[in-house]
Order: structure tokens, then C-alpha cells, then sequence
């Protein structure tokens, strides 16, 4: 055959890419790809090459239900996850505040959709009760980050500027020695507002503490809260900079 | 699109499974590949399906991925780029005429092209100018014409010759010394 050829196979390699090698020449060529690591390289080269055709379009946003769509397809594929062993155990390492915005999503997830059902009656359960009683209900929420048998059980009073924490457990999600451990609430955006550090262990278990302002316009029925892991004393810049602990919704006692 | 290292964390743990950095994938990576796939099949409809049934693909694929293979936008485009191919394909064939295998044994394909397209025009809007699109500019307009169309449309080389009104040979040719003079334009860069 003449793929020996250097030339030639570089333009295969090259058609291959651009997608004019077609039919049976592009099956053959398949064939020889699984075998040959240089002409592979080449392919490589080529499909980096030609994605700049692609880099330099502008951005078009496609419409939520292509998400919607794919994450009603996803769920299905549970077995998917029930067949890889360890996931929880490795999160992706580096994953830095920008990737907040979806640990929003994590509370989503948790909530489950009956759940999220329930919570829009109770928003308006909650509007009704509020309206009555002009003493609005406290948020609250359990967390308990993987790596230790550490919970935080968190009763946040928005409107009373206090926020009640409530520690179990004693082994930390992370060496407490050299880290704090910083809590957030994520706003619908899922940009992150601090709250303050948490109690660690080897301090009393119930504390009162004071709660800054929140975004007024985000205490809708449920909101998000996410630790992460800090530098001593807390983020040095206003946003999380470490590792996410875990986030959890927190919703509406009543 | 993000920065390689990031894109491949997040694949990474799309291989263990993890919905969350999904999704954080499809945010960071969605509205490029729609842009690609929308140039490629004109509607907003189908581009919007074939990045969900790309999507999926990554979804169910990410362990396939091998950082060693290219960087994974790259992976990602032609994941995206060989979905609306498949469809291009599977839309086209009733203007299409299957002719005699080539000299290469392929199976020759033509189909009636729109005659108001001006890819080449379309293909330029965009920002920035990369290594490509630099090399691009060397090569003669024909020749440039037809790698555009190729990577853009999908078209095979009976189709370049339909639409570019040239021999099924000259065309051929176009698109090899097309080719050969990027590849040596890019490695000399």
C-alpha cells in the first residue's frame, strides 16, 4: 500500500481531518490509524489546527432546554455513576470559586425534584405565614462535608442579623491547624457571600454569631450555603479560594 | 473556551461521574460549540440537538479522553464538528446523486449547493486572528475557498466541485496543494 509514503500520508492525515477523506479510503484509513501512533500525531495536529475555524466564531448561547434536555437524560444514566467506584472520595482537585456558580447546583441536586415541588408550595406557605406573623422564618441547614464525621446544623436569622451554629462530631474535613473552614451563601448567580468562619472542634458546641447582611432580593424559600477551606483566619480576598467542602440548600423552617 | 487544565479537570471528573462538573463543562463550553455547530447547520433547531446529542457524548465518552491526544477543546470541537457532519449527511441525501467510487475508492456524493451562500464571507466574521487563519491567507482564493468549505459545510470533494463550478480534478487538487501549503506554513510558525 502506499501509506509508507511520508507525503501522501501526511495528506491523508490531513483530508481525514478536514473530513474530505471519505467512504471506503476513510475506513482504510481508520484501520491503519488504530496501528500507526505517527499518523495519529498527524490527525492530532491537523484536528488542533482546523479548531481554530472553529475558536474564532463568536459565542451563541443555545436556549435552557438543550440543558434541561440533557440533564433529564443524564439522570437516567445513574448506572453510569453506580458503576465507578470512589467518586465522591476524589473530587476534581483544583476546582476554584469560579466553579461556585455550579455548587449551587449541588443543593439542587440534593433537594430532588419532589422536594423542589414541595419547597415552591412552601414559598408560598411562607409568604402567607411572614405576611401574618411580620417575623420572617430562619433558614436552616445541615452540613456534613466528606472526610470526617464533622456537622454543622446552621439556623441563619437574616432580619435579626444572627446566626446560630450547632457543631457534632469531631473529625474535621481538613487539617484545622492550617486552614479555617469559611462559610457561604451562593446567590441565584452562584456568586459567593461570606458569612464567617465555622466553629472546629475543640470549641463549645452551640454558638451565636453575628450574620452580616445578606442580598435582600435572594431570601426566596431556599438559598444556598457551601464551606470551603481557607487560609487561617479566612479568605484573604472576599471570595473562596480553596477547596469546596461541600454546599447544601438551606430552607425555610417552619 | 477555558483554560486546557481546567477543561480537563472538569472532564476528568465528568468521567467519575460527576454531574456537577457537567455541568460546570456545559456552562463553560456550550455556547462555542453551538456557535461551530450553529455555522455548520445553519438552524438554530438542529444545531441545538446535535449539541445535545454531543453533550451526551462527552457525558458518556469523558474517559476516553487522553490529554496526551490534543487538548480538550479541541476534542470537544470535533466531537461536535463529527455530530453535525452526521447530520449534514443524513439531511442532505435527497438533493444528493451517488456517483462511481474514485480513483481512492470513495464513494462520491454530490449535492446541490445553495448558490446565494457566500461561506468564505461568513466563515471570516469572528475575532482574533491565529496561526490558521494567518497561513490561511497564503493560499490562493480557490484553494482557500475549498478548505473553508470542507471544514464549514462538510463538503466532500464532488461537492466542493458542484459548488465552486470546477472539474471533480481541479478541485482535488485545490484542496491537496491547499493543504500542503498550510502544513507548511503552521510548522514553519
Amino acid at each position: 500500500m502506499r501509506y509508507q509514503n511520508n507525503e501522501l500520508r501526511g495528506q491523508l492525515a490531513a483530508e481525514y481531518a478536514l473530513g474530505t477523506l471519505r467512504g471506503r479510503a476513510r475506513a482504510r484509513f481508520e484501520k491503519l490509524l488504530r496501528g500507526d501512533a505517527g499518523l495519529r500525531e498527524e490527525v492530532v495536529f491537523w484536528h488542533e489546527r482546523f479548531s481554530e475555524f472553529a475558536r474564532r466564531l463568536k459565542p451563541v448561547a443555545p436556549r435552557a432546554v438543550v440543558w434541561a434536555s440533557l440533564e433529564y437524560t443524564i439522570a437516567a444514566d445513574a448506572k453510569k455513576v453506580a458503576a465507578l467506584p470512589n467518586r465522591a472520595a476524589k473530587p476534581p482537585r483544583a476546582l476554584v470559586w469560579q466553579a461556585w456558580a455550579a455548587a449551587a447546583t449541588v443543593a439542587a441536586v440534593a433537594l430532588g425534584m419532589g422536594l423542589q415541588r414541595e419547597q415552591a408550595r412552601t414559598a408560598e406557605l411562607v409568604a402567607a405565614l411572614e405576611a401574618v406573623q411580620n417575623n420572617p422564618l430562619p433558614y436552616v441547614a445541615v452540613i456534613q462535608p466528606e472526610g470526617g464525621d464533622a456537622r454543622w446544623a446552621i439556623t441563619l436569622h437574616p432580619n435579626k442579623h444572627v446566626m446560630r451554629i450547632a457543631l457534632t462530631g469531631s473529625k474535621m474535613p481538613a487539617d484545622i491547624s492550617a486552614r479555617s473552614l469559611e462559610l457561604w451563601m451562593l446567590d441565584s448567580k452562584g456568586t459567593p457571600h461570606s458569612l464567617g468562619l465555622l466553629p472546629v472542634a475543640g470549641t463549645s458546641a452551640a454558638h451565636d454569631m453575628p450574620l452580616p447582611d445578606m442580598p435582600a432580593d435572594e431570601m426566596g424559600a431556599a438559598l444556598t450555603l457551601a464551606i470551603s477551606e481557607e487560609p487561617r483566619g479566612g479568605s484573604p480576598t472576599g471570595l473562596p479560594t480553596g477547596r469546596v467542602l461541600g454546599a447544601v440548600p438551606a430552607v425555610r423552617a417552619l | 473556551m477555558q483554560d486546557a487544565a481546567r477543561l480537563e479537570i472538569l472532564i476528568a471528573a465528568t468521567a467519575g461521574g460527576d454531574k456537577l462538573a457537567f455541568r460546570q463543562l456545559y456552562q463553560e463550553t456550550s455556547s462555542h460549540l453551538m456557535a461551530l455547530l450553529l455555522r455548520m447547520l445553519k438552524r438554530r433547531d438542529w444545531a441545538e440537538d446535535a449539541l445535545q446529542d454531543s453533550l451526551l457524548k462527552v457525558w458518556r465518552k469523558s474517559e476516553t479522553y487522553d490529554p496526551g491526544k490534543g487538548s480538550p477543546s479541541t476534542w470537544l470541537y470535533t466531537i461536535a464538528r463529527h455530530r453535525a457532519l452526521d447530520l449534514l449527511r443524513q439531511r442532505r441525501p435527497e438533493d444528493s446523486l451517488t456517483m462511481e467510487s474514485d480513483e481512492d475508492g470513495t464513494t462520491i456524493e454530490m449535492d446541490v449547493v445553495d448558490e446565494d451562500e457566500n461561506p468564505e464571507a461568513r466563515a471570516i466574521e469572528g475575532e482574533g486572528m491565529g496561526r490558521l487563519e494567518r497561513c490561511m491567507k497564503g493560499l490562493l482564493s480557490q484553494e482557500r475557498k475549498s478548505v473553508m468549505l470542507a471544514y464549514y459545510e462538510g463538503y466532500t470533494h464532488p461537492e466542493l466541485a458542484s459548488a465552486l463550478d470546477a472539474p471533480l480534478g481541479t478541485v482535488k487538487s485545490w484542496v491537496r496543494r491547499g493543504l500542503t501549503k498550510l502544513r507548511s506554513c503552521l510548522e514553519a510558525q
